[in-house]
């Protein structure tokens, strides 16, 4: 006998659904419900038996093996027209179940009594129902039937605190995953925002994506002119997933294209293997170990240039909070690549600045030089040209960091390599950027120092020795650098008459407002230069 | 400037040539100077075309001092190239306001200095080169 119609109803199958228990593991409430049924019924055994639209499968079971059967051995299914129990005294000899192959064989059942599993709307999902192996003719007791309705309702509150357990648990869970997709976006922008590379914003993105998603790939490739191939530059692959870095076209794959990628619509495939678009490729992308794909457009200058590309070996559902995590992913790549180019053309631009700025030092050093041609007295006219190399150094050291910092040691080293060989200056402090303004006169005061101690210092004498160290002092906003020059090895200093140029610009000191102590000893000069490090961070 | 002891070179010989390639006349007119104060003999040319005229007619040429940026046709890497593959004995001095040769390639035996470059390296680099047996 067929199962009857309401087996395949499906609203009824819809609200099973709902309840997601179908293949899940036992659990107590259920089993002990059965138990109480087979000991009250006095029956071997009892099931909690859900119907679904091809089988049966049981919850709970006691006295019976197998999990589930089809529907042609099922009795239960004729449970679910009834309005109350289901009491069948003799299975053989009924009409619904004579010919079932658990009547007619194996286990030959011949007692069963079912209470419909009654959802408050009235869908039936299966029912509770005690078996024996022996006809019973008298049924159930008026007690036992009583108690086996009331069982059966157990069942169906057991099944409802169950769904409401599973969809609170669903709710903390995406919860959690929002939680995750916010701070991964979060990470994904700070990070983005110190990387000068356009292959490592990729990369960190490809990473970041694919760890939040739980996904086995994620990658980021360049689309061609005429849209035909995609370049994947970089990817991140979980483990025993190659990656799938270099060219591919498009039609290997299906049909990938259509609507994206000149539109804003990301390709989403949940189950390569059923999707009209890839079912006929489906082996191609069982290669590359995809079942589930999205593709995310990304921009430049309104056109789509790029794809984030995301694969998972397992077909999943992607949830509409996944597909706008995606986006927001895209548009940060796309903000972090814009911002790359930026810079590069920034410092592009800084590089033909400088050049130009070099070319006008060399002409106001030849202008220098033909002006003062006739003085007589080379001394200042040298004095000049070696003042403009100094600043032309700073210009040298500052340019390596787009002119926003000089390195102090950087810096100094440079200018005092003109003066003597390494061996006979010592540098060290700790790394400290410095301002342009700073960097500028910073290095017009080691030039004057450097130059001091070759005419009359150190570096006048043979075996002299220059040692120039730095250290911070204080905390916070009072924070001080103080670099100290210290001469020795050469011969006895005096403190000179006059104030040149020279002296002057010495005496500006490190930001050009004082903080300058010389003194002149017999074993050499001893110079203290201190100045807020904020002014020299930042002018 | 400290191009002290003048034309040391000459004493014995007479002096050897250099070739000041530069498209600013300023800083021509300086660098011819700095090359007769060293010493040496100073042809100068405006550009690149301009100097392989005068390379073609004058074979006692031993120094190209030239500049990279100058417009109209090639410019000085292009120049020295040239010259080291046409004539091979001759050294190359190359000067530039651009402070980092990365993606360029100086030919073999020539030396680079920054703009504005400091006349005693030059000269001295000039001096060594002038020395030294031609290659």
């Amino acid at each position: 006998m067929n199962p009857p119609e309401l087996t395949r109803d499906e609203a009824r199958l819809a609200v099973l659904a709902e309840h997601d228990i179908l293949d899940t593991p036992p659990e107590p409430g259920f089993d002990d419900i059965v138990r109480l049924a087979s000991l009250i019924c006095e029956t071997p055994v009892s099931l909690v038996s859900l119907v679904a639209g091809d089988r049966q499968w049981f919850k709970a079971r006691v006295g019976f093996e197998p999990c589930g059967t089809d529907l042609g051995s099922s009795v239960c299914a004729h449970a679910l027209a009834e309005p109350d129990l289901l009491v069948i005294p003799d299975l053989s000899a009924d009409a619904r179940s004579r010919d079932n192959p658990l009547v007619t064989g194996e286990p030959y059942i011949r007692f069963y009594a079912g209470a419909p599993l009654r959802t408050a709307e009235g869908h039936v999902l299966g029912s509770l129902c005690v078996i024996d192996g022996k006809p019973r003719p008298e049924g159930l007791t008026d007690r036992q039937a009583d108690a086996l309705r009331t069982l059966g309702r157990q069942v169906m509150s057991q099944m409802e605190l169950r769904r409401a357990l599973g969809e609170r648990d669903a709710l903390v869970r995406s919860g959690l995953e929002a939680v995750e997709r916010r701070n991964a976006l979060l990470e994904l922008g700070d990070r983005l925002r110190d990387l000068d590379d356009i292959d490592e914003v990729v990369q960190v993105a490809s990473e970041l994506v694919a760890r939040t998603l739980g996904v086995t790939r994620a990658g980021f490739g360049y689309l061609d002119g005429g849209l035909e191939h995609i370049d994947i530059v970089s990817d991140w692959s979980a483990e025993g997933v190659s990656s799938i870095v270099g060219r591919h076209r498009f039609t290997d794959y299906g049909d990938l294209l259509g609507g994206a990628p000149e539109s804003d619509e990301l390709l989403v495939i949940s189950d390569a293997r059923t999707d009209p678009r890839t079912a006929a490729t489906y082996e191609r992308m069982e290669k590359i170990a995809v079942s589930a794909m999205v593709n995310v457009p990304v921009r430049d200058h309104g056109r789509v240039v790029a794809l984030l590309i995301v694969h998972d070996r397992e077909p999943r559902e992607w949830t509409p909070e996944a597909l706008t995590f995606l986006r927001n992913v895209a548009d940060r790549i796309q903000a972090g690549v814009a911002r790359v180019r930026a810079e590069n053309e920034r410092a592009v631009l800084n590089q033909e600045l400088s050049h130009r700025m070099k070319n006008m030092m060399a002409m106001i050093q030849a202008i220098a030089i033909q002006t003062l041609k006739s003085v007589p007295d080379r001394g200042p006219v040298e004095a000049f040209t070696k003042r403009l190399h100094a600043l032309s150094a700073a210009h040298d050291v500052l340019l390596a960091e787009s002119w926003t910092a000089a390195r102090l040691d950087v810096l100094t080293d440079t200018v005092l390599e003109t003066f003597a060989t390494r061996s006979r200056v010592a540098i060290s402090g700790p790394e400290i950027d410095l301002g342009p303004r700073a960097a500028l006169s910073l290095s017009l005061l080691l030039h004057e120092m450097g130059t001091n101690a070759v005419k009359h210092g150190a570096l006048s004498a043979e075996g002299g020795l220059v040692s120039v160290v730095w250290r911070l002092e204080g905390e916070g906003d009072a924070r001080e650098i103080v670099l100290d020059w210290r001469e020795s090895g050469g011969p006895a200093t005096h403190e000179p008459a006059g104030r040149g140029f020279g002296s002057r610009l010495i005496h500006m000191g490190l930001v050009g407002t004082g903080g300058v102590l010389l003194r002149y000893s017999p074993t050499g000069l001893e110079a203290e230069f201190r100045a807020p490090l904020e002014q020299v961070r930042n002018s | 400037m400290t191009v002290d002891d003048r034309s040391p070179y000459a004493r014995t010989s007479p002096p050897q040539v250099v070739l000041v390639v530069e498209d600013e006349p300023i800083l021509r007119m300086m660098a011819v100077d700095m090359v007769e104060e060293a010493g040496f003999q100073a042809l100068e040319a405006a550009d690149a075309t301009e100097a392989l005229l005068i390379l073609e007619e004058r074979l006692d040429i031993r120094i190209v001092f030239t500049d990279i940026d100058m417009p109209r046709g090639i410019d000085g890497l292009k120049l020295a190239a040239l010259i080291r593959d046409r004539w091979p004995p001759i050294e190359i001095i190359v000067t530039s306001g651009h402070v980092k040769l990365t993606d360029v390639q100086l030919p073999d035996r020539s030396l680079f200095f920054s703009k504005p470059y400091r006349q005693e390296q030059v000269v001295a680099a000039m001096r060594k080169f002038a020395e030294a047996p031609p290659a």
